[in-house]
């Protein structure tokens, strides 16, 4: 894990979002190499989705900077969009595209032309069992069904960075296991992937790399083994988890 | 733990809170408390349509109250007039009535000599012009009211007087004591009201059910909800039915007034009539809902999703026809022939029909029998509705999951590889378009409905359309402005929930909604086009068609900007309830601004026009000044834009500054001070208010160093401060020469003559006066205001989006457009010398000084 290089792919610096009173995220700081399987660990409420949202150019940050491949991710958008693929937690599509509709539609609007879009989107389509239903319009699907046709419109353009919020969440066994194998192949082939999830078995499964997030502040960054060791009294990232999260929250409200 | 069975009351109390919850909701001003917590937590952005739906409330009762009482007037007058007793041929006005009751009355030498003197040539004219609008009864029922010759009505008059009396005549008195008098034939007139009611019945079943935003409309049933809980199906459709009875408002709007004036001038005591009136309509919204609930679950049961939107859209247009006929009915000058027609023909028990039941006992007084037929008909039928209901989904509320329903197996290879005209966002909008039925009739089949509609029903406006290229350019534009408002205004409503897609594409938010607003702005213009077409065919050419053309396609443009740019800033993405997502009073404000160029259209002085298209231009450029500022924060929960000096405000603040000085001085008019004074007055407080709020909204709004920004503070050093006061003292003298040189060519060649004078005698009234009070004007107050909103907030609102150049020839031209057409081009050098000065200085004090010697000398002189 230590042969890849070192390259600075997404650096974000202090980044904080403050709704009113209330701090979603605050101060947050670290750094994805090209390469790595980031995992962003929180329980709900840490602020992963408002993070990512961030990194999206969705959302404009409160104080703070994300760059992706040095491109500021909120005044750039743009061009950042090029590198990365997007799959929100809960993805919404339009009342009256069917599924296979919505493919061409991000295709073209990523600038692909048909035959690109057939090519790239068919190998998906097969391993994420879409291809029933893509005549049906993508507002009648499963939570699961929408997911994976998100999956897919994020996977079109070949992305370098893919950021994946709660990749599995409402997918069942098969999918699942699809989506993980589609993710470590991607690994494998130098994309990098960050996603976010409270799984902790997938995060450890999957990454290579670990964020613990708690109420909005970073508890934690480095890879599985270097969390591991940081003190001998944690044998398990479940362990690691719950000991940071909760002493955080007693932290706080005392 | 076994819970019980919830009973129906129960139920019903709990649904009924969250159902009054939901609506209160709906008028957020009493949301206040829920909204600051939401503020806090940033749940959701805060919307302001609250204050407006109440208002609007307000507004529509009262207006559908005075359109009942109007409809009864009119009715009723126009019923008397036609079928007052038959052995009265001439129905009289009050005027010629009198003078004949007199003649009878006292039967004396004076009043003779009157009554034969009318009948003198000279006087005879009067009375005839008077009969010539009184038909006689037999006229009418050929079909034909001929007037007849003047002998013939003479010696008719003289016969009747002669061997009747008075009583041989009927007269009607003036329109709006009619009422108190039912018509003589009330029954026709209760038979025209069923009809009415029947129709209106018809409108409001369609209309609930093409509701877009009701049950039928959206994705999920909540009715699939309320079955997950542990309560008898019969109760929760009695629940719904309760539910559609109180909370449909266009119900309410109809039948509350439309029965409420009928008890009224029945001469019950008004809260007796509302009582009453609203036990009607509670009536007729429980027959009403208790069918469209049954209408709901069957089409919910047995038709696909996708075709239920096509069958709204049908419902829609079948909705729109009986709704306007009820507003056509209620509005017209006559009771319509054909309606009194079927009106006489119809036998008076149709009155018994459920729909037209109150009517009928009120026609024949509280009756038992009565009564209890009603009674018996406002349990049966909801009771009938709710077992056919509870029958249809005794097989399970939903035939299937809906995920594979309606799938229509195309083959994937074959819409991936299918080609098509259009990419991206455009195919994605015709698509929609396309597919959503009721926005497609919304957009192109409404407009044609509504010209169609008043083109059948007032004859005379076909006519009147042809006989200019005016009105037809007119026409053109109103249609093209009005589709807009589905096109144009909802390009981002359009997306929906669905935003977030278009944030992970490599492309600009602005381009692709610039990209969709030209292509709804070709849609819409669609109509327009031909119809100024036909216009060309119909109209013999001439030049001025052309311009006219070029003209309303410019502007239809510069609209569909307008347009697009408001319909932006007044979505809100995040909210997640469709009706809400839009602020309706946006679009208010945009209908406004089409009837304002309209009127210009319609005047026809080109310069007018030239003058309004670029207000609207400066409109359009404000309007998406302001998108530019909000683009990025869309999706932001509750973090704006950053407020910036932009030209909304500054456009906004220059109307207001002029408004209320017109205003003001209207106020003080009251004083005693010299008209003068008064002027003065005026235009010191309004300049004093619109300033001084300008600089409170900019603090509120968190702009930081204001003072610095506006030009009134400067932070350069003094030596390079003197410098620029001396240069503009320079270039003051310079403009002020140019100016009085200019005055002097226009004296001399004789242009702008009119104006001039109109301009002298004007200003000749406010300002005869001291010449003190005229320095303080031109030369101190007026300088330092219009050089703060034109330069310190309109240019800058300007150079913040556009070049140098563009915005000193920008600022400029609206300068001089507020001032006199006379002085229009040494006020629009003015206008650049000073922007010119304020670039170069960010300072307000060396634009003073050039205006304070423009004006000084300009006024000397």
């Amino acid at each position: 894990m230590i042969e890849h290089s070192k390259e600075i792919l997404l650096k974000i610096s202090n980044l904080s979002k403050q709704y009113g009173d209330f701090h979603a995220v605050k101060d947050l700081s670290m750094e994805v190499y090209r390469g790595d399987v980031f995992t962003i660990l929180g329980p709900n409420g840490a602020g992963k989705t408002t993070t990512i949202r961030m990194l999206m150019g969705i959302l404009c940050p409160t104080s703070g900077t994300a760059e992706i491949n040095g491109l500021d991710c909120f005044s750039k958008r743009e061009e950042v969009m090029r590198l990365v693929g997007y799959l929100p937690d809960d993805p919404i599509f339009y009342d009256y595209l069917r599924g296979s509709e919505l493919i061409r539609f991000a295709g073209e609007m990523h600038g692909l032309s048909h035959e690109q879009i057939e090519e790239k989107s068919r190998p998906l389509i097969e391993r994420l069992d879409l291809g029933k239903v893509l005549g049906e319009f993508a507002t009648n699907y499963s939570k699961g069904m929408k997911k994976k046709l998100a999956l897919i419109l994020a996977l079109l353009h070949e992305p370098d960075l893919l950021i994946l919020d709660e990749p599995t969440n409402g997918l069942d066994p098969y999918a699942t296991r699809a989506v993980h194998e589609l993710m470590l192949e991607l690994a494998d082939a130098g994309k990098s992937i960050f996603f976010s999830t409270h799984l902790l078995d997938q995060a450890e499964k999957l990454c290579t790399r670990v964020g613990i997030v708690c109420k909005g502040k970073l508890a934690a960054v480095g890879t599985l083994d270097e969390l591991k060791n940081q003190s001998s009294k944690y044998n398990s990232l479940e362990d690691l988890f719950f000991s940071l999260t909760s002493e955080k929250t007693e932290n706080h409200e005392n | 733990m076994k819970t019980k069975n919830m009973g129906f009351y129960q139920t019903l109390v709990s649904y009924g809170k969250m159902s009054v919850k939901r609506w209160v909701n709906k008028f957020s001003v009493i949301q206040f408390r829920k909204k600051k917590e939401e503020e806090r937590t940033g749940t959701r952005k805060k919307s302001k349509s609250g204050f407006f739906m109440i208002m609007m409330c307000v507004l529509m009762m009262f207006s559908a109250f005075s359109m009942c009482y109007r409809l009864l007037n009119v009715y009723s007058y126009d019923l008397n007039k036609r079928f007052i007793d038959k052995e009265k041929p001439y129905i009289l006005n009050e005027y010629v009535y009198n003078l004949l009751k007199k003649y009878v009355a006292f039967d004396s030498k004076e009043s003779k000599i009157e009554i034969t003197k009318l009948f003198d040539r000279i006087a005879f004219n009067k009375l005839k012009d008077k009969l010539k609008n009184t038909p006689s009864y037999s006229d009418f029922l050929k079909g034909k009211v001929k007037i007849k010759s003047d002998k013939s009505i003479t010696r008719n008059l003289w016969k009747i007087l002669n061997t009747k009396g008075i009583s041989g005549f009927a007269y009607v008195k003036r329109k709006m004591d009619s009422f108190r008098t039912f018509p003589i034939n009330l029954k026709i007139l209760f038979k025209l009201l069923g009809i009415i009611s029947i129709i209106a019945f018809i409108a409001l079943f369609f209309m609930a059910l093409a509701n877009k935003n009701d049950n039928l409309g959206q994705v999920e049933w909540t009715m699939e909800w309320l079955f997950s809980f542990p309560v008898p199906t019969k109760s929760l459709f009695m629940i719904k039915v309760l539910e559609y009875t109180f909370f449909s408002p266009l119900q309410w709007f109809i039948y509350f007034p439309f029965h409420t004036i009928i008890f009224l001038l029945l001469d019950f005591v008004w809260w007796h009539a509302g009582l009453l009136g609203f036990l009607s309509t509670v009536y007729l919204s429980v027959l009403l809902s208790s069918f469209r609930l049954v209408c709901e679950i069957w089409i919910r049961l047995n038709l696909p999703r996708s075709s239920i939107k096509n069958i709204q859209a049908l419902f829609t247009i079948v909705g729109m026809f009986f709704l306007l006929s009820v507003f056509f009915l209620s509005n017209s000058h006559t009771i319509p022939i054909f309606l009194i027609e079927i009106a006489e023909n119809l036998p008076f028990s149709f009155l018994f029909c459920p729909i037209t039941f109150p009517l009928r006992l009120l026609f024949g007084g509280m009756d038992i029998l009565l009564l209890l037929c009603i009674i018996a008909i406002f349990v049966l039928i909801p009771a009938i509705c709710l077992m056919i209901a509870k029958k249809m989904v005794s097989k399970g509320l939903l035939k299937s999951t809906g995920v594979f329903q309606g799938s229509r197996n195309i083959e994937t290879t074959k819409v991936l590889s299918r080609k098509t005209i259009f990419r991206g966002v455009i195919s994605k909008d015709l698509k929609h378009l396309w597919r959503d039925k009721n926005h497609m009739v919304q957009t192109l089949v409404v407009p044609l409905i509504i010209v169609l509609y008043n083109i059948f029903i007032t004859p005379d406006l076909m006519q009147n359309i042809i006989s200019s290229f005016n009105t037809i350019a007119l026409l053109a534009f109103a249609i093209g402005g009005y589709t807009f408002v589905f096109g144009c205004f909802q390009v981002l409503n359009i997306e929906q929930q669905s935003l977030w897609l278009l944030f992970t594409f490599p492309e600009g938010i602005k381009k692709i909604l610039t990209k969709k607003i030209i292509m709804w702005a070709f849609i819409g213009m669609g109509y327009p086009i031909i119809i100024l077409v036909g216009g060309f065919v119909l109209i013999p050419f001439s030049l001025s068609m052309v311009l006219k053309t070029v003209i309303v396609i410019t502007s239809l443009f510069l609209y569909a900007f307008l347009a697009g740019g408001m319909g932006i800033l007044a979505t809100n993405p995040m909210e997640t309830e469709a009706t809400k997502r839009i602020n309706s009073g946006e679009s208010m404000g945009y209908f406004l601004l089409l009837a304002v160029f309209g009127g210009s259209l319609y005047l026809n002085n080109i310069l007018n026009i030239l003058v309004m298209m670029f207000l609207i231009f400066v409109l359009v450029f404000a309007t998406w000044q302001k998108v530019d500022d909000n683009i990025p924060f869309l999706l932001d929960p509750i973090n704006d834009a950053p407020s910036k000096i932009d030209l909304k405000t500054g456009m906004i603040s220059v109307f207001l500054f002029f408004f209320l000085q017109q205003v003001l001085f209207l106020c003080y008019l009251g004083t005693s001070w010299s008209s003068q004074q008064q002027v003065i007055a005026s235009y010191f407080t309004s300049g004093l208010l619109v300033i001084l709020g300008l600089l409170y909204s900019l603090y509120r709004n968190k702009v930081k160093d204001i003072f610095k920004k506006t030009g009134l503070r400067s932070e350069l050093p003094k030596k390079i401060k003197r410098t620029h006061i001396k240069n503009a003292f320079f270039a003051g003298i310079g403009v002020s020469v140019l100016g009085v040189a200019y005055l002097k060519i226009i004296d001399v060649s004789g242009f702008f003559v009119k104006e001039r004078n109109m301009f002298m005698e004007n200003s000749g009234k406010n300002l005869s006066g001291s010449f003190f009070w005229l320095l303080v004007l031109y030369v101190f107050l007026a300088p330092v205001f219009e050089e703060f909103l034109f330069r310190g907030i309109v240019f800058q609102g300007f150079r913040r989006s556009t070049g140098l150049k563009v915005s000193i020839a920008c600022s400029a031209i609206v300068f001089a457009l507020v001032h006199n057409v006379v002085a229009i081009i040494p006020v629009f050098l003015l206008g650049v010398v000073t922007a010119y000065f304020f670039e170069k200085t960010n300072w307000l004090i060396p634009s003073i000084i050039i205006h304070m010697i423009y004006n000084a000398v300009i006024i000397s002189v």
